[in-house]
């Protein structure tokens, strides 16, 4: 693996250029361009807050429902846009990947790298919402960049993974949106971790994306330090979905061309 | 040491996998874990079998080879787009390939954003991008649409671009495949220029080609491939000599595109060859618009035939665009059994412009008869390339301009339309 990453360090100029390009498509291709990485996960926020704040009372501990919900969107968007436009990269460029020799996880993990590019936009928005609010914020404020490496980690993983299936079966991108809703009911978006209960945390944890969220919350909103054997927890499933998946990647890049 | 080192080198495609839906397979995977075979053979496709050559740095090879013969699969292979089943390629230094012209572009970018894409997926770095792109730009001569989205570029302006980065890559190596099959003449010999820079300044070339004039200029030694398996190696000439003898007119039952021989026991009289020539009597299947161009029909008649009418039709992907029949001249003849021939059409001036050109080759009872002794579809292929921009027209008419005073002009005044 160690030789495939510094391959990948002598294209990291293709990768930029690529995620420039990337962007430049989404964008000019969708009506509102900029103001849709802003606008999905505020409009979702809206809808939540108004249906468990209103209908169905779900406990947030005090913190008012916009933020509640916002906190964990935005991450679970980046999460979940990376994938949805990751899957079908490298199908969408089968031409290049067919007559010119680069390496091909460039693709996923520039669809990663562009929602990045959205969730950082759609941050300031929060960072407003949190002015607003005038929500207080500790020292443990210091680890919401390892949080992000994190989830970068994770997401680049499953993207590499779901983009290369999907060369080979073409019907995993129908899967995506599907796998994807059942996922995030198994993430403390909608409600707090505190709503599940504790015999069944354990199991529940070994969900990354739960210990994530999680300790966005309590860095974020509660100003409290994430609770370390679930950030633990989370970091080395990551780790270890990013291995398998980045090493069934580079065993299975040598046929795309042949099959694409 | 050689530049390009291919030993051996086999190359199978798998036609059964990929492309399937989830959908199977999971019954597949769990039949295969039970132990229970899946019934049918899987489909294999040896498109290259047991390769093996060198190029030495500062040579040029051309690769030649009727079409599925697995040129492509070379080339791919040694720009490592695709592995080989077994065999070793070993490569020395940056490889560029100009198999397909603007590689990554994308409608909605514009040219120049598109250059820095392409150069960038080329393996140019962004300082190198900057240092090149006016003379890129200035090369593929769009300076007034550089900063216009690409798919509002016709399909030359298009090429142009993308021959025009890949024209400013420095690579060690050089593939080219069947580039220069697209593009007017002058754009050609641009094309051409710069292929002669590279190999004047040393570097290796590989170029895959059908058209016999630009492998003979270019290439120091040639390889002939047939079914993935080299037929003939050696001095350019002769293998070019080889590939026309061989290949020009043969695979009658498969022709160009394999199809449409009528498959029928008793042809009493049956066509064995067709060849295309040049004014010169020799084997081509390049021209240039308007010169002259010789189709032969062997023929070989099994019983007596009676004036049997030979047609060809001249087809591209539009349709026929020229049909002739032996019976317009009055040519008729009989045939006893066993008897050769040759069925010979000359056209004197070949008025089309660029493009693929086919021809359908039979031979009939008679003029208004459809019953058909033989007859072969595709079974020539040729491409044409015109001397000059054609503007979006469809053929060539010879003709010239003058100018000439109003009193010479003729008289008939009642034929002439006057702008209003």
């Amino acid at each position: 693996m160690l030789t495939d990453l510094r391959e990948l360090l002598a294209y990291r100029e293709l990768l930029i250029t690529w995620v420039g390009r990337d962007l430049k498509v989404r964008y000019k291709q969708s009506l509102m361009g900029a103001a849709w990485a802003i606008l999905q996960p505020l409009s979702a926020t809206i809808i939540f807050a108004i249906i468990f704040s209103r209908f169905v009372r779900v406990p947030t501990g005090g913190i008012p429902y916009p933020i509640f919900y916002y906190s964990a969107l935005l991450p679970w968007a980046f999460l979940s846009s990376s994938i949805t436009f990751g899957v079908s990269s490298l199908v969408n460029n089968m031409n290049l990947v067919t007559k010119i020799y680069f390496p091909r996880e460039i693709l996923p993990i520039a669809s990663v790298l562009a929602s990045f590019v959205d969730f950082l936009i759609a941050s300031l928005i929060f960072v407003g919402m949190m002015l607003f609010y005038r929500v207080p914020v500790g020292l443990s404020i210091v680890t919401l960049p390892v949080l992000v490496l994190i989830q970068i980690v994770l997401t680049v993983g499953i993207v590499l993974a779901a983009s290369a299936m999907n060369v080979y079966y073409r019907d995993i991108r129908f899967v995506v949106p599907v796998g994807l809703q059942l996922w995030m009911y198994l993430t403390p978006i909608i409600y707090p971790v505190t709503l599940v209960p504790e015999r069944f945390r354990g199991l529940y944890m070994l969900n990354p994306m739960a210990g994530l969220i999680d300790s966005y919350r309590r860095v974020i909103l509660k100003a409290q330090w994430p609770n370390p054997f679930y950030l633990v927890t989370a970091a080395a499933i990551s780790l270890l979905i990013f291995a398998v998946a980045y090493t069934y990647f580079k065993r299975s890049e040598a046929l795309f061309a042949d099959i694409i | 040491m050689p530049v390009i080192r291919f030993e051996n080198v086999h190359k199978a495609y798998y036609l059964d996998r990929g492309r399937g839906s989830l959908r199977d397979a999971i019954p597949a995977a769990a039949r295969r874990l039970l132990g229970r075979r899946n019934g049918r053979e899987e489909r294999v496709l040896w498109a290259l079998k047991g390769v093996s050559f060198t190029v030495e740095k500062g040579e040029t090879l051309g690769i030649v080879g009727p079409n599925g013969a697995g040129k492509t699969t070379i080339l791919k292979l040694l720009s490592r787009v695709t592995r080989p089943t077994s065999g070793e390629i070993e490569v020395q230094g940056r490889v560029s390939a100009l198999i397909e012209l603007g590689a990554g572009f994308h409608p909605d970018l514009t040219g120049r954003e598109n250059i820095y894409l392409n150069a960038a997926i080329l393996g140019l770095s962004r300082r190198e991008v900057e240092e090149r792109i006016e003379s890129i730009i200035d090369f593929a001569e769009l300076w007034d649409f550089i900063d216009v989205p690409v798919k509002r570029y016709s399909s030359g302006m298009y090429v142009r671009l993308g021959f025009a980065v890949a024209a400013h890559v420095d690579p060690d190596v050089l593939l080219v495949d069947e580039v220069l099959a697209v593009g007017d003449y002058m754009f050609k010999d641009k094309c051409i220029r710069r292929i002669n820079e590279f190999r004047d300044a040393g570097k290796s070339m590989i170029i895959v080609s059908h058209n016999k004039e630009q492998i003979q200029k270019l290439c120091d030694r040639a390889i002939l491939l047939h079914r993935g398996q080299i037929v003939y190696a050696g001095d350019t000439g002769e293998v070019l000599e080889r590939y026309y003898t061989e290949f020009a007119g043969q695979d009658l039952r498969q022709g160009p595109n394999g199809r449409h021989r009528r498959e029928q026991g008793d042809r009493p009289i049956e066509i064995t060859k067709v060849v295309l020539l040049d004014g010169e009597g020799e084997p081509r299947n390049a021209f240039v618009t308007a010169e002259p161009m010789t189709l032969q029909i062997h023929f070989r008649a099994h019983e007596r035939i009676e004036n049997p009418v030979f047609y060809a039709r001249v087809r591209n992907e539009r349709g026929t665009l020229h049909g002739t029949t032996t019976a317009r001249f009055d040519l008729n003849r009989t045939f006893e059994a066993g008897e050769e021939g040759v069925a010979v059409v000359h056209y004197e001036s070949l008025n089309l412009l660029t493009g693929h050109y086919t021809i359908n080759v039979g031979i009939k009872r008679d003029h208004f008869s459809p019953f058909t002794f033989d007859r072969i579809d595709d079974a020539v292929s040729f491409s044409v390339g015109a001397r000059f921009d054609q503007g979006g027209a469809l053929v060539y008419l010879p003709h010239r301009w003058t100018f000439q005073e109003p009193e010479q002009a003729t008289p008939n005044a009642q034929h002439v339309t006057h702008p209003t």
